[in-house]
């Protein structure tokens, strides 16, 4: 008897890269003879087993195969190698309301979607009071075309859909970081009542909270192989330290590198700082007279973070280069939510009231210590070296954005809501006779 | 089996596919009935009474030219629809194919399914008006259902062959809306074969669609049936197409996910 529900040996997936269209017809010609695509192994022989009740969780970077893993296991792609064993009824998130019509109602959509996936109309008719009920859409509206949903119904259809396919593997992805909070609480309260039943549920996904809160094992995809294997929190920690370093220098072991300003005094500046700047996500502006070549979160050791609670005090390093004398100068930092929305922002000039000079040359290092009172959330950051004018237009030198994330991980003990945190105290009383002025 | 699987679907598919090709006109499914039939009404028209046309040895009626036009005609308008949205029939579902586990050829199934129920509405149609005429249905027509089926067996390797390479070269699908074109005048639909140079004649014998289009002929103009030689090619050219598209499609199969 076998016990596992989910079971992957040597799971490889090649793509062919052809350089011009007319390289794969030469092949096809050639019969295979001639070969002109280079391979490229968007996963190299991945194994593991998954039992029924479990939860196993898959995190990696952008590119590490994740979503062609994904794919794999819900079938949409053909492995090269290796093969993908599963006990009973497979349902993936991944397929997330792929099959609605948006002219279909929701009903409708619901019986299509099931054909799709490979059920039958009986099938459907006998979940649909289930897939109604968890949906808590109205009747009214499950009888409208699906295009008038908003984007949180839709995902609330999809979803109970899926929930009620009686799986005996599940395989979630971040479809549900979509639609709203109560939903999605509803959907883990879900997910975690079928692994209870016995499901076996693959959880690939970004999102380290999900990761430890319901995986019972988590492994780490790099490069399209499982690099590490273990415990929930154990992982989340590790792939935070991995984090961006191993994406570009897998083998990169230094830390930080020194830039000489003059023969006796050398300015250290760590390369992870480097990499943040290079690898930064967002625009970048500015005249060119001041070069941010370095900028990184740090805890109080030193050590590059990349989540916080909510109260943390951390320091915020920028590291320069003046390209230019400057006689008016101040560098600043901003941090933005997920909306864009600017939460926070400073600079040094607000501070200490102290406008800077600098020669051509310098070699700057800035440091803000700030205490993180923002709410839980992901959050990019901005570092940038401008004027002082803090009113009206500025000059600016160097402005970059994205060049790092944030998350402010959820508190262990909750003592606000909304974005910012405000001092505040609190006092009661308590008479029996009111009286009103 | 996958297929029966997807049944539903497929059938499903096609039935709405049926309805909703005319989505939004008023007279909507009924465009399936009305627009072949207005081609039939609009053959006789003109062959009756503006270009009068006569086939030998049927001296007897001008509206015998409309009918032996609509006898290869109309099928041949199924035929070259299944081609050419066949070839589509991956690129076309490629967001269902990218996401879902459903297999590749579910999508050509469903086209055939379709084009196969409007081409039996369409000859139906011309059974109908060849009758209200004043000519007889014979027996013969008890093997046309069996014709048209091979005619698009036939067309379902085409199909497979088409849909499969178009996945990874997209000028096929429109390469073949030519290649089409130009099928149709190598094959005696909208003329008589008698009329043609010897050279010419001898020409259209290599081609596969002769002995459908001549089997037709047989059976709705002539009242006779197919001869041994049609039925023999019309056979193994089926056989042929269906195993050239199976061997095609089975080979490019495991990419076609990969790049569509």
């Amino acid at each position: 008897m076998d016990k596992y529900a989910i079971q992957l040996q040597g799971l490889s997936k090649k793509y062919k890269r052809y350089k011009k269209a007319h390289h794969r017809l030469i092949e096809w010609i050639s019969s295979g003879k001639l070969k002109k695509h280079e391979e490229f192994w968007a996963l190299k022989d991945v194994s593991f087993d998954v039992a029924f009740g479990e939860c196993v969780g898959i995190i990696g970077h952008n590119g590490a195969g994740k979503s062609t893993l994904l794919k794999l296991l819900s079938k949409s792609l053909w492995p090269t190698e290796g093969t993908i064993s599963t006990e009973g009824n497979v349902v993936s998130l991944l397929e997330l309301g792929t099959g609605f019509h948006p002219e279909l109602t929701g009903i409708q959509n619901i019986y299509t979607s099931g054909k799709l996936l490979g059920y039958t109309d009986d099938y459907i008719q006998g979940k649909l009071k289930g897939i109604i009920e968890f949906s808590e859409l109205s009747e009214q509206f499950l009888n409208q075309p699906v295009k008038s949903y908003s984007s949180g119904m839709y995902v609330r259809l999809a979803f109970s859909l899926f929930a009620n396919l009686e799986p005996d593997v599940y395989i979630v992805d971040e479809a549900l970081s979509v639609g709203d909070i109560f939903f999605q609480q509803k959907c883990f309260d879900f997910l975690q009542q079928l692994k209870s039943n016995g499901t076996a549920i693959i959880l690939v996904t970004h999102d380290m909270q999900t990761v430890k809160k319901y995986c019972d094992r988590v492994m780490i995809l790099e490069e399209g192989r499982i690099k590490h294997e273990g415990n929930p929190l154990e992982m989340v920690n590790l792939f935070y330290s991995l984090d961006r370093k191993t994406k570009d220098h897998p083998n990169a072991k230094e830390t930080s590198q020194s830039i000489a300003v003059n023969a006796e005094e050398k300015m250290h500046i760590p390369s992870q700082s480097l990499k943040n700047v290079e690898l930064a996500a967002g625009i970048r502006r500015g005249n060119g007279s001041v070069k941010i070549i370095g900028a990184m979160l740090c805890d109080s050791e030193g050590g590059e973070i990349k989540t916080a609670h909510t109260g943390d005090k951390i320091a915020l390093k920028i590291y320069a280069e003046i390209i230019e004398d400057i006689a008016d100068l101040t560098f600043g930092f901003q941090f933005s939510d997920r909306h864009n929305t600017v939460v926070f922002g400073q600079n040094g000039y607000m501070l200490d009231k102290k406008i800077l000079r600098a020669n051509k040359g310098d070699i700057i290092h800035v440091q803000f210590d700030i205490e993180m009172n923002l709410f839980q959330g992901l959050y990019t950051v901005m570092v940038a070296s401008s004027d002082c004018q803090t009113e009206g237009s500025n000059v600016i030198y160097d402005w970059i954005e994205g060049c790092t994330t944030l998350e402010i991980l959820q508190p262990r003990w909750r003592t606000f809501h909304g974005v910012a945190f405000m001092k505040s105290s609190y006092q009661i009383e308590r008479s029996l006779i009111k009286e009103v002025n | 089996m996958d297929i029966w699987k997807y049944r539903s679907y497929i059938w499903n598919n096609a039935i709405s596919d049926l309805k909703n090709r005319y989505a939004g006109s008023s007279l909507g499914a009924y465009w399936n009935i009305l627009q072949p039939l207005l081609q039939i009404l609009l053959f006789t028209f003109v062959f009756s009474q503006v270009m009068v046309a006569k086939i030998p040895g049927m001296d007897s009626s001008t509206v015998a030219f409309a009918i032996y036009l609509s006898a290869g005609f109309v099928p041949w308008i199924s035929f070259a629809e299944f081609l050419n949205r066949g070839s589509n029939a991956f690129v076309e579902n490629a967001t269902y194919l990218k996401k879902l586990a459903i297999p590749e050829y579910v999508f050509v199934l469903q086209i055939a399914a379709t084009t196969t129920i409007s081409l039996f509405i369409s000859m139906a149609l011309l059974s109908t008006f060849v009758l209200m005429l004043g000519f007889t249905i014979g027996v013969y027509w008890l093997i046309l259902p069996i014709v048209l089926l091979l005619f698009m067996l036939f067309g379902l390797g085409l199909v497979f062959i088409f849909a499969s390479i178009n996945v990874f070269f997209r000028d096929v699908s429109q390469l073949l809306q030519s290649i089409v074109q130009i099928w149709m005048w190598l094959t005696p639909i909208v003329y008589i074969e008698d009329f043609l140079p010897a050279s010419f004649a001898q020409i259209i014998k290599y081609n596969p669609l002769y002995y459908f289009v001549n089997s037709f002929h047989q059976i709705v103009v002539y009242s006779s049936h197919p001869k041994t030689m049609d039925w023999l090619v019309m056979i193994s050219v089926s056989l042929l197409s269906l195993i050239v598209g199976y061997v095609v499609f089975k080979n490019l199969r495991p990419e076609i996910r990969d790049v569509i």
